[in-house]
């Protein structure tokens, strides 16, 4: 019992490490996306004026 | 002028935007590194048992077996705790073979030199976590085997990492959708991992020598706490983005799950109170 315990212990741990890394990689690629889309337009800007 | 169900046909593509096809150069890296990634799952499993059973120096010897080639070993003679041992050697080694394969095609199918470099950088890590893994066994040092058991679930989070960087999502393009409190959100997630991962050191101490038992509920508590806040932030801010959603939510269930063994685990353990026949 005390090896199913402890190895299962072990086994769960890697995946709330790479599940939590996934999450994390993808709210970075979400922050990307917004930062790219508040970037001004330099192209637009230069018509405008 | 849009309908109502058009809006919310704009939202969901903003959402969940069409992903682009695959050159067939391209399929290949991530095929392999989500083969690597399965792979390296039941390896970590595996190694768990070696440690759990107490069977890490059944095999004396190292890189031979018994002064067999590894792959020559007799598979009658694997039994006890030499089967523990010898079948995590084995599956260590279609580990290091399927990371080769994944560098290889990475270097020759891939456009992004950082992730080209980054296969390269899997390839050293199962080179070293190897080396390790056999100095454990030669040396007989419980350093050695915690380095080992540290560096196998950093190596783990690199697979699933690479899988993430070669998927079709990864590589496309960039929708113009602002989105709001990503970047917290980010900054907890990335905080949250750093966490488990020290915990996963401490967790592995704990193991090999039975010290620092304090710290390891210590880091549990801080965990709990900021995957709490992460499944908050995930439910308030970004309930629309179902993947973020789904990753908070199994996130959550494994925190529970985790949380229930380690209080298993310590009663199995480290204490008399559970005088129960079955442990």
């Amino acid at each position: 019992m005390i090896v199913f315990l402890t190895t299962t212990h072990l086994i769960v741990g890697a995946l709330m490490l790479v599940t939590s890394l996934a999450l994390t990689l993808h709210s970075y690629r979400l922050s990307e996306r917004t930062k790219t889309a508040l970037r001004p337009n330099p192209l637009k800007e230069e018509f405008s004026t | 002028m849009l309908s109502l169900f058009d809006m919310s046909d704009v939202n969901s593509q903003i959402s969940n935007p069409p992903l682009a096809p695959f050159a067939k150069e391209e399929l290949w890296p991530h095929r392999l590194a989500v083969v690597l990634g399965c792979a390296t799952f039941p390896l970590l499993f595996i190694g768990g048992l070696v440690t759990s059973k107490g069977a890490g120096l059944a095999v004396p010897d190292w890189p031979t077996t018994f002064g067999y080639n590894m792959f020559l070993y007799p598979w009658s003679e694997m039994v006890g705790n030499i089967l523990y041992e010898h079948s995590h050697r084995l599956v260590a080694s279609c580990v290091g073979l399927l990371t080769i394969a994944l560098a290889v095609a990475l270097w020759f199918g891939e456009r992004r030199t950082w992730l080209r470099w980054l296969g390269v950088t899997a390839l050293l890590v199962v080179i070293a976590q190897g080396i390790l893994g056999g100095l454990r066994v030669v040396l007989r040092q419980d350093t050695f085997a915690i380095l080992h058991a540290c560096l196998a679930q950093a190596f783990f989070a690199l697979t699933v990492g690479l899988a993430l960087f070669t998927s079709r999502e990864w590589a496309g393009e960039l929708p113009q959708a602002p989105i709001t409190d990503s970047g917290r959100l980010w900054r907890l997630g990335a905080i949250t991992t750093a966490l488990i991962y020290l915990q996963v050191i401490f967790g592995a101490v704990l193991r090999h020598t039975g010290e620092r038992l304090d710290a390891h509920l210590f880091v549990a508590g801080l965990v709990a706490l900021h995957v709490s806040l992460l499944i908050w932030r995930v439910t308030k801010y970004h309930v629309a983005r179902l993947n973020l959603v789904r990753l908070a939510g199994s996130l959550g269930i494994l925190l529970l799950v985790q949380l229930l063994l380690g209080v298993g685990s310590y009663f199995a353990k480290f204490t008399t109170l559970c005088g129960c026949p079955w442990i």
